[in-house]
């Protein structure tokens, strides 16, 4: 009786589970592999989910081949094999936002009347490399030659009864494994004189997706095999790939020069060329080499074409910095996912190191397009591999702290008869930089509405902008910066003797962090954002028109994770440049309110999420705060 | 939120130079063959261009149609030609085949240009050759997302072929159009010219095309009647197959059946066969498979074919390409089944006309889809008792079942609080205490009922002798937002109507409250009332869109208009402390 009262429980609300999902995998000297796919699902639910309605495998030609051995339905006693003629193949929608046409395919099978009950089984066979590579004179290999290895997640969103990955050992190339995140338990058999490792997990728990929590692969338990014996080894691998094509020929040169003509200061050399890259080269992946996915198209190539995906912009900029003498490298990293420390191809992203001294600068003219900065703040504490001849080890991209990305607001704030006189001074700087720059790289309307919109939520009453300056966008010698002067109409409630105004600097604050709407107090996974920021508006009034101005301050936070802050104050000298703005003649001074919030970290746990939900609302239930004008 | 909008924006253009310099669309028809050729170049200056414009997608159906490159290639500022190499022209599965592997005809062509530099101007050319067709009907737009500096619209058909045109929004461009008869052959040609961009409303209500674009839809249907009767030719086929009823042992067969190239021309063509681009969405092609299996399950559910906003049988040419939509009529209500939710009252269509079949798919009647979407709140501030009761009846978004939060697992709404926030209640004061409920989640006739209790640390703001209590605005709409085409009553209630009812505390009398209001003409309705009864102050708030689009001009003066603007400030009620 528990256990049909457990069963419901676990699996009642799924529309169905994994009764056995088993691999067999064998894996060859070159590194290349065949396996043999086994599941078994049962249905549970009348709806059938979309993921049951038809079943696909990948795989690229000339690289690798999927095929289903047969898919059948089992109901009572009727077994039934699906048609394997219908299957379909076709080429794949390009990936990544439809960039990538890297010549994909997916065999898809449609399952028909699946019902409630029925048991859906298939095998699939699969043969040669596990990544994307479309063209070759061998028509299998692995990105790593010579080496096999394997990520293996043991989870999913609905729940496994069993999960089972066996792995049969090539004795001249032994493999090592790193298990993750949770249990999998482990085991030898020694089976036809074969050694033969058995990953397993039983009744394995679905896991649930919530906004902004990692990635699976940071959740999820996961095995990951290897025989690749170094990090050391996989740098050399990825600097013979890349180095003919990171090489500076005469046109890179020429051109390097053209860009740095005039510029003497290194910094600056490294700005111009990196902002070249960023801008100019469109995202873009088309089939120009036998290893697409992981070989860097030749630099003059992208150049010409205008045109590559990470690893080729990356190249690019490696050879221009390289022809202006820089010590500049390829390198890989990953992101929205952590590397783990076990030699396995676990990125998927491509970057620049620049040798300086002792240490690496990372740049990424990918990600980091549009933006001032070289390194996009998200990119802080991810492992990067840079690719050296004589190998290298995983290393950390330093963290960019919390002070570095910072949106800083200042709000001057009038009131002349019943309407509000404001004057912004904004200033993004750090990670916000590139999000405020690439609106205004749209257009000065666009840049315009957006500011529109931001105020005409912070307002409740009817806003005139009178006059919008912002940083050119294109000008990178600062950060980005924007200054805005107007009147908000409807937004004081007048009374017989006094009037009311409720100050705006709480609800802009909130208005700019994207994920205050994602804190609850339910959260089971840990909550990430794309780096440590902060935010601070200062609001400041005339402190001769507002009657009984209150004192207060309040703080919540957790030391070192984040803190909400919120406090007013009195000011005589220190907004001097505020009755400039406002062309007033106020005197006695300025009454300030300031709204600050401070997130130190990049990830922060359930628990830590529950109590910054709480704390968000202790202050906005503090904050409300209602400013007395004297009548006129 | 701020930073969402952001996320949003992907692909957007505000043009600074980027121009269609020429675009030349033609088709030639005969009895059997469609022949379109579409030629344009464009002039690209801005990032934003160049990845909006650097790869370009035709969508096609191989089984009906052959689609050719004859030229793709960039000219660079310094005028070299670069051509489009092979690498560079993709010809892919459609994204939707993942989920519907019958449509594994439908195909994307994708042309990457390359070497795109600022002042390089991109050109081609396709041909599209159509077969196997039983009617002709579609629509072409003339305005882009940058400016198009001249265009050219030519149709080569036979008289017989009894096409016919309706075009709208000319005025919009530089327009001119000629008909003439060549033996048994007819042209009707079209020119614009300086047809200004299309500029986003980046935060939602972006009217539909047809209501911003100078367009021309053709069709050969000769009425209504035949339009009707053309489609419930194809349901009354389909709506015998009843998934319910299959046995496993006739799968197979049945299998071939539904495979039949009969049944996936009409799954594929769907309504909309020659608008090509748009009937590669989702919608467009599955949509008819999941309202025919809703049909096909309930009884006394009729098929209504939702017409596009603005459009009236009256004042129309028969055209499948005036169809939005299709959704359900139970006699009283539209239904609107989404992918993943089945809405009973169809919010999104409100104002539309629909063209509701009988259920023996017979007959059919023209209907307008009314507004009913009303959200109605009850608040009960005790301010001595530091306690707010509430109520609210949540707007139609009801659901017919649980909602399919990710594809794999189902969540039910068990949770007031996924209605009514906490947060909702925090301008009143400093919670200490929070409980709503849900009622009537399982009762598919009422719609959803909340209510709950809060309970307050202190409520209002206590200034001196005053005490302010904050009372919510109504949702303000900035006119200066929409001034790109017109405001959408989309994304809330058409009606919203909320009662404060407030318990003066004892020692204080009301100083200030906000004034009565009424007004009301053809697009909105805006009440307020304001009563003082044995120590309570009550406040009942209505506003009312009796239009579902508002162009620019009507908002800024609906939203300038003294009751609009009263009715979205912000409100208090002050109590002074007596003396």
């Amino acid at each position: 009786m528990l256990k049909i009262i457990i069963t419901f429980l676990v699996f009642g609300k799924f529309a169905y589970i994994v009764e056995l999902d088993s691999t067999y995998e064998a894996y060859y000297e070159s590194g290349i592999s065949e396996r043999i796919e086994y599941r078994r699902v049962k249905v549970l639910e009348n709806e059938i989910p979309e993921e049951l309605r038809a079943l696909e495998v990948t795989y690229t030609p000339y690289y690798n081949t999927a095929d289903f051995e047969f898919v059948r339905v089992i109901r009572g006693r009727d077994t039934l094999y699906l048609d394997t003629e219908d299957i379909v193949d076709v080429l794949a929608p390009p990936d990544l936002g439809g960039t990538i046409f890297w010549g994909e395919r997916k065999k898809i099978l449609e399952i028909k009347d699946l019902r409630k009950g029925d048991i859906l089984e298939s095998k699939v066979k699969k043969y040669g490399g596990n990544w994307l590579g479309p063209t070759g004179v061998d028509k299998y290999k692995t990105p790593y030659p010579g080496y096999f290895n394997q990520i293996v997640l043991f989870g999913e969103e609905v729940p496994v009864k069993k999960k089972v990955y066996l792995l049969e050992e090539l004795p001249e190339k032994p493999i090592k494994f790193g298990i993750f995140n949770g249990k999998i338990r482990h085991r030898i058999i020694t089976k036809d004189g074969k050694k033969i490792h058995v990953f397993y997990s039983k009744n394995i728990r679905p896991y649930k997706v919530e906004s902004l929590s990692p990635s699976i692969y940071d959740f999820v338990p996961k095995l990951i095999v290897t025989n690749i014996p170094s990090w050391n080894e996989m740098s050399r691998i990825e600097f013979h790939r890349a180095e003919p094509n990171v090489t500076p020929n005469e046109t890179i040169k020429i051109f390097a020069d053209s860009l740095c003509k005039g510029i003497m200061d290194e910094d600056e050399k490294i700005r111009r060329l990196f902002y070249f890259v960023a801008d100019e080269i469109r995202y873009l992946g088309l089939i120009e080499s036998e290893m697409e996915g992981y070989e860097p198209h030749p630099a003059w190539l992208t150049l010409q074409k205008r045109s590559g995906v990470c690893k080729d912009k990356a190249a690019l900029l490696v050879a221009l910095l390289r022809a202006q003498g820089f010590k500049a490298y390829y390198a890989t990293t990953a992101v929205g996912m952590r590397v783990e420390n076990i030699p396995a191809d676990q990125t998927n992203h491509a970057i620049v190191a620049i040798e300086r001294g002792e240490n690496y600068e990372f740049l990424d003219p990918t990600i980091g397009a549009g933006g001032r900065d070289l390194l996009p703040a998200s990119e802080g504490g991810q492992s990067v591999l840079v690719s050296r001849e004589d190998g290298d080890t995983l290393r950390t991209i330093p963290v960019s702290p919390a002070e570095k990305n910072k949106v800083s607001i200042y709000i001057y704030t009038n009131l002349s008869g019943d309407t509000i006189h404001f004057v912004y001074l904004m200033n993004f700087d750090g990670a916000f930089d590139q999000r405020f720059r690439r609106v205004a790289q749209s257009g000065r309307q666009r840049m315009e509405n957006f500011l529109h919109n931001i105020l005409s939520e912070v307002y409740s009453g009817v806003v005139v902008i009178d006059s919008i300056r912002f940083t050119d966008p294109k000008d990178y010698s600062d950060y980005f910066k924007v200054w805005i002067s107007g009147r908000a109409f409807n937004s004081v409630i007048n009374t017989s003797d006094f009037k009311l105004y409720r100050p705006v600097c709480s609800k802009l604050t909130s208005s700019f962090v994207y994920f205050l709407r994602h804190l609850n107090s339910k959260r089971e996974l840990d909550l990430v954002i794309s780096s440590p920021q902060t935010y601070e508006v200062k609001e400041f009034v005339p402190l001769a028109k507002v009657v009984e101005p209150l004192k207060k301050h309040v703080s919540f936070g957790k030391e070192q994770a984040y803190l909400f802050n919120f406090e007013t104050g009195y000011f005589v000298d220190q907004v001097e440049g505020a009755r400039y703005f406002l062309n007033t003649e106020e005197s006695g001074g300025w009454y300030s309110l300031t709204t600050s919030f401070v997130f130190s970290k990049k990830k922060y746990s359930p628990v830590e999420v529950k109590s910054m939900f709480k704390d968000y609302q202790n202050l906005q239930e503090s904050e409300n705060i209602w400013l007395i004008f004297k009548g006129e | 939120m701020l930073f969402l909008s952001i996320l949003l924006f992907g692909q957007y253009i505000i043009s600074k130079g980027d121009t269609v310099k020429v675009s030349y669309k033609e088709y030639r028809l005969d009895d059997s063959l469609i022949i379109a050729k579409e030629e344009r170049k464009i002039l690209i200056r801005t990032e934003e261009a160049r990845e909006y414009f650097g790869t370009i997608i035709f969508p096609y159906d191989d089984s009906t149609e052959t689609i050719e490159v004859l030229y793709a290639r960039t000219i660079t500022p310094e005028g070299d030609t670069i051509n489009v190499t092979e690498n560079a022209i993709n010809r892919v599965a459609a994204p939707l085949v993942d989920s519907y592997p019958f449509l594994k005809n439908r195909k994307e062509l994708h042309i990457s240009f390359l070497s795109i530099k600022p002042g390089s101007t991109i050109e081609y050319c396709v041909e599209r050759k159509i077969k196997n067709f039983d009617y002709v009907d579609g629509i072409e737009y003339f305005r882009s997302i940058i400016p198009v500096e001249y265009g050219r619209l030519v149709f080569h058909f036979p008289q017989k072929l009894g096409l016919r045109f309706y075009k709208g929004n000319t005025e919009i461009c530089n327009f001119s159009e000629n008909l003439r008869d060549s033996a048994d052959y007819r042209v009707y040609e079209i020119e614009f010219k300086n047809v200004p961009e299309i500029v986003k409303n980046e935060w939602g209500g972006f009217p539909p095309t047809h209501l911003i674009s100078p367009y021309v839809m053709f069709t050969t249907f000769p009425s209504w009647d035949s339009l009707i009767s053309y489609i419930s030719f194809h349901y009354r086929k389909l709506e015998a197959i009843k998934p319910q009823k299959m046995e496993l042992s006739k799968l197979k067969e049945l299998s071939k059946k539904i495979n039949s190239p009969e049944w996936e021309n009409f799954k594929i063509q769907g309504y909309v066969p020659i608008d090509r681009n748009r009937s590669a969405s989702f919608y467009t092609m599955t949509y008819p498979e999941k309202i025919l299996r809703i049909f096909s399950s309930f009884e006394g559910l009729s098929l209504a074919l939702v017409l596009r906003y603005g459009y009236d049988t009256l004042n129309l040419i028969p055209s499948l390409s005036a169809i939005e939509n299709i959704v359900l009529y139970d006699g009283i209500r539209f239904l609107f089944p989404i992918q993943s939710e089945e809405k009973v009252l169809s919010t999104p269509y409100e104002g539309h006309i629909a063209l509701v079949l009988s259920s023996d798919l017979n007959s059919y009647s023209v209907e307008q889809i009314g507004f009913r979407d009303v959200l109605s709140e009850t608040l009960f501030i005790d301010i001595p008792r530091k306690l707010i009761s509430f109520s609210s009846w949540v707007p139609s978004s009801r659901l017919l079942r649980s909602y399919s939060w990710s594809r794999r697992s189902r969540v039910d709404f068990e949770d007031a609080e996924k209605f009514i926030p906490r947060s909702k209640f925090s301008i009143y004061g400093v919670i200490k205490d929070f409980a709503a409920s849900l009622k009537y989640e399982n009762v598919p006739d009422k719609p959803y009922f909340i209510s709950g209790r809060v309970k307050y640390k202190s409520i209002g703001s206590q200034i001196g002798k005053y005490l302010i209590l904050y009372i919510p605005e109504m949702p303000k709409i900035e006119p200066e937002l929409f001034k790109n085409g017109y405001y959408l009553n989309r994304w809330d209630v058409s009606k919203r109507n909320v009662c404060f009812i407030v318990k003066v505390p004892k020692g204080y009398r009301v100083k200030y409250a906000p004034q009565p209001v009424s007004y009301e003409d053809d697009k909105v309705s805006l009440i307020r009332d304001v009563e003082y009864n044995r120590g309570l102050v009550i406040i009942k708030q209505s506003m009312a869109f009796l239009k579902r689009y508002f162009e620019y001009e009507d908002l800024v003066k609906m939203t300038r208009s003294p009751e609009f603007v009263n009715l979205t400030s912000p409100q208090v009620i002050i109590f002074e402390r007596k003396r």
